[in-house]
């Protein structure tokens, strides 16, 4: 298995996507093929950025990485594990362990506190959790906050505490769908600087934007553009 | 008419609920016993998924709430004793109708057998190949036929209770016939040297953790010591030779003493079971469920015995 | 928040209107069939506790289908019954005071003869020293102030004139249900007063073997078909059953309280608020599976069912046995203005308590299950759109 998903190189890929199809609404009128033939892999340690308009599937291609919905046809393998058709229990598991997500509207429970808030993905496995929120609240700056609610802090308090929740359970895998759309040119800079070091950490990233900003990121390895549905 | 007493009426409500329920379940996991296939991922079978959550579901409602009702299903019977004339226990509204043993012997298989359909669906979840879904909820039709079974002898027994006619109470019912002779099931050699000598056999079943061996000794044993308490080791209990009744035990004259030793038979007989279907399952089974059973059976035994060998301390004779 | 069972909790303050709503229509409902059930289980203890005082065999001569008056020749051949160890005639009946529109019961004692209760063996042992007197119940004394004398009390006599007796002393029965409204005075003014000159009006047979109550009563039956004979067995019954009955309707209309309520509780609860379905999604994107989002649900339903069971029971044991349940009482022991009033002795027991959750919670449940599973089942997608 794990030949199979190195590239010449010699590097591990962490993702892996062969011939991913997904349809919506399959059977009925309304069908709609979001996603069509996509192969996509991203090595350990990788940032591959997808680049698309609005409707190009990005946040489909995410969803399917993340396993948040079943792909119609093809696999998603995470490091080396196959990762679709897996049943919930193993899926949900999996994604607890190996995948943090940055959600474009951050997605934040505005009637909890920063700390319970980050305590939620964590929730499920009952582990002991508190040293290592502790220590992303004091690495984000955000301890003196921590008994906050959410929807009182700023923008950019907010997508530091969606980063956090997404780095909680320590994964490998960090998937962002537009992260810097409800950011300034200074907290996207910030953002950056964020990304550099996790992925330093050893952690692998795969973000989807259509942020030049982003786009023009040293950081990244590739860019892989996207147009309804497929690969360019 | 006994079905309308509160009692009663709460019972037969309760379990008309859990039937209801279990009716709701009943066709999808047919469908999912039928057609589930976990390593196809289409729509039709990420349905079938979600509803099997829905059907683990009741099912597990269903057992978690028979077991409390259980106790109130004695309760149930010993409030009816002041009630109808002639009984002085449950003993005597069971043997109120032809029904009443038959009801009572499906209770209990029912709870086995929801116990038992717990361990594989755990087993089933545990593994990533769902190996047992399919098995587990196509089983659950006889399941639900029992449970209809059950509900039904439920009514047939309490409505056929008679208000005006004295019943049998346990003296009557489990006294030695006078001017008989005892049949040979009866003689108290045989009834103990069956009860401890299948104990031991048992305990060499245990030890060698020979699941077969194991499975049949303790679920055997389960009827035997049954039998033993009520023939043998309740007079010692009244400490009245001609008193020999499986729920007097439960009064609070005695302690009530008689809710531990049922507790245990049914967990000793428990844990036979685990054994038995974890064998069928073919996995390993763990040292927790020959431990739980033996332990479990081993404390009965203790605590059946001491009671004829405090008798002979305290009087230097044998009931 | 370190547990899934904490953040149902933090849920409630969230999303708790809804719940608050369903909990307190719940908690109604527990209240009143709890008071019910308490009423008649506290009804049966009385019963129950009297039956020691009950005599074995009680014969009331029925004349036209109606009870009349029992004579000595009746109650004579009754002692060649083998096993009989005694037959008594009494005398009591009930005596109207205009004034508070109420009845009493008048009990005659005599000295020397044989009483069925302690009470009145031991005021019988009095009679031949003390000088016409008479015990009443405390409840009774405020009835009796204005015929109340010092302490002397005049009685109406049947057919004109007054029989005035001394209060030698009052006493609280420990269960007022049956003695609350009693006066016990001697035989002969008891006869004066009720109007009964001679003969008995009911008679109660002592039997030397306990076990052989119900053969006596047939014997005695065969021998005088007239006579109406009541065991005490069949008088226990009978009271056990009348209030059996009265609760089991009780409760099956209380049912169709229930049963409505589930619909409104399975439909408030299928209607997820989209900030909930939200929520929901968010967490399985998370990586919360079906069955974590299952069972913070049931967890919430069992959280709302039992704290509603508990508060409603709650409410229950002070409304019956704190303010002796005001207008439902009269449901089971019937209304009647004529009868002076009495408090419910307090008994409670698990079985009654299992009676009372389980009439109630599990029907809770129930209902939330589909509901919970139809949450359980959202989908995680939604939320990358």
């Amino acid at each position: 298995m794990e030949s199979e998903h190195r590239r010449s190189g010699g590097d591990y890929a962490m993702i892996h996507l062969e011939h991913l199809y997904k349809t919506f609404n399959e059977g009925s009128p309304s069908a709609f093929e979001a996603l069509a033939d996509v192969s996509l892999h991203v090595n350990k340690g990788e940032c591959v950025l997808l680049q698309g308009a609005s409707g190009s599937g990005k946040s489909t291609l995410l969803g399917l990485t993340a396993g948040l919905y079943q792909p119609s046809a093809g696999r998603v393998i995470l490091d080396g594990e196959t990762f679709s058709g897996l049943p919930e229990h193993f899926a949900c598991r999996l994604r607890r362990q190996k995948i943090g997500i940055l959600f474009q509207q951050f997605h934040l429970v505005g009637t909890l506190s920063v700390l319970q808030n980050l305590a939620l993905p964590t929730l499920p496995d009952q582990k002991e959790h508190q040293q290592t929120i502790h220590a992303l609240l004091e690495r984000f700056g955000l301890t003196a906050k921590q008994h906050a609610l959410a929807q009182t802090l700023s923008g950019g308090e907010q997508q530091r505490v969606a980063l956090m929740r997404a780095l909680v359970n320590d994964p490998a895998i960090l998937l962002a769908d537009e992260p810097s759309a409800n950011l300034d040119e200074a907290l996207t800079q910030t953002l950056l600087d964020f990304f550099e070091t996790l992925k330093q950490e050893g952690k692998t990233l795969l973000i989807a934007t259509h942020d030049p900003v982003l786009l023009a990121w040293k950081g990244a390895e590739r860019i892989v553009g996207l147009e309804k549905g497929r690969v360019l | 008419m006994i079905v309308f007493t509160p009692y009663v009426l709460t019972l037969l409500i309760v379990e008309g609920i859990l039937l209801l329920l279990a009716a709701l379940a009943l066709p999808f996991s047919l469908r999912i016993g039928l057609e589930f296939n976990p390593k196809a991922t289409t729509a039709f079978q990420y349905d079938l998924n979600k509803k099997s959550y829905l059907v683990a579901t009741i099912i597990m409602f269903i057992l978690l709430l028979k077991l409390p009702l259980f106790f109130f299903f004695i309760w149930t019977m010993d409030a009816l004793a002041l009630s109808v004339s002639g009984a002085m226990c449950a003993a005597g509204i069971l043997s109120a109708s032809p029904w009443g043993s038959w009801m009572f012997f499906v209770k209990i298989i029912a709870l086995f057998l929801l116990c038992a359909w717990v361990l594989v669906h755990r087993q089933d979840l545990s593994e990533p190949t769902y190996p047992f879904t399919k098995q587990k909820f196509y089983s659950f039709q006889g399941l639900f036929f029992l449970l209809v079974v059950e509900y039904f002898l439920q009514v047939a027994h309490f409505a056929a209770i008679p208000t005006d006619t004295p019943v049998h109470c346990c003296s009557v019912l489990f006294g030695q016939k006078e001017g008989f002779s005892t049949l040979f099931w009866q003689e108290d050699g045989v009834i103990l040297g069956l009860f401890y000598g299948l104990y031991l056999l048992m305990g060499v079943a245990y030890f060698l953790k020979h699941p077969r061996l194991y499975g049949f000794t303790s679920l055997v044993w389960l009827g035997v010591s049954i039998y033993a308490l009520i023939r043998f080791f309740s007079p010692y209990v009244y400490e009245l030779p001609t008193h020999r009744c499986p729920f007097c035990l439960l009064q609070g004259e005695y302690y009530h003493v008689g809710y531990l030793m049922y507790a245990l038979a049914f967990l000793g007989a428990l844990g036979g079971v685990f054994v038995v279907f974890k064998l069928f399952m073919k996995r390993l089974i763990s040292p927790f469920w020959y431990n739980l059973s033996f332990t479990c059976n081993t404390l009965l035994l203790l605590l059946l015995s001491t009671y004829p060998l405090g008798y002979y301390v305290r009087n230097g004779v044998w009931l | 928040m370190k547990t899934l069972f904490d953040y149902t909790l933090h849920s409630f303050n969230r999303f708790g209107r809804k719940n608050m709503v369903t909990g307190l229509i719940f908690t109604a409902l527990v209240w009143l069939l709890s008071s019910a059930l308490m009423i008649t289980h506290a009804l049966k203890q009385a019963v129950l506790h009297t039956s020691a005082s009950l005599p074995h065999i009680t014969l009331t001569q029925l004349q036209g289908g109606r009870p009349g008056l029992l004579s000595e020749a009746t109650l004579e051949p009754l002692w060649a019954i083998r096993g009989v160890g005694m037959v008594q005639g009494r005398v009591w009946g009930l005596h109207y005071f205009e004034i508070d529109n109420v009845y009493a019961s008048i009990v005659g004692v005599e000295p020397y003869v044989e009483n069925y209760n302690a009470l009145s063996s031991a005021f019988a042992a009095t009679l031949p020293q003390a000088n016409l007197p008479m015990l009443t119940s405390t409840a009774l004394l405020p009835i009796l102030q204005p015929y109340r004398s010092q302490d002397k009390i005049s009685f109406l006599r049947h057919g004109g004139g007054f029989e005035t007796l001394a209060l030698a002393g009052t006493f609280d029965a420990e269960y007022s249900l049956f003695s609350n409204d009693v006066i016990v005075m001697p035989v002969a003014q008891a006869r004066a007063i009720l109007g009964i000159q001679s003969g008995f009006t009911d008679a109660f047979v002592h039997v030397a073997n306990s076990d052989e109550v119900a053969t006596i009563a047939r014997k005695i039956k065969e021998a005088n078909p007239t006579l109406r004979v009541l065991t005490k067995e069949e008088m226990i019954q009978g009271y056990l059953r009348l209030y059996d009955y009265k609760s089991g309707w009780f409760l099956g209309l209380m049912l169709i309280c229930f049963f409505t309520f589930a619909m409104l509780l399975y439909d408030k609860a299928s209607g997820l608020s989209s900030q909930e379905r939200k929520e929901i999604g968010l967490l399985k994107a998370l990586g919360w599976e079906t069955s974590h989002i299952l069972r913070h649900k049931l967890t919430e339903a069992a959280l709302v069912s039992m704290g509603g069971f508990f508060a409603g029971l709650t409410l229950a044991v002070w409304y019956v046995f704190g303010l002796d349940a005001p207008l439902l009482r009269h449901l089971f022991t019937g209304y009647s203005a004529l009868k002076a009033s009495f408090s419910l002795p307090f008994h409670l027991d698990a079985p009654l308590l299992a009676l009372l959750f389980f009439g109630t919670v599990p029907l809770y449940l129930a209902a939330c299950i589909v509901p919970a599973w139809k949450a359980s089942i959202e989908e995680a997608g939604e939320i990358m759109r």
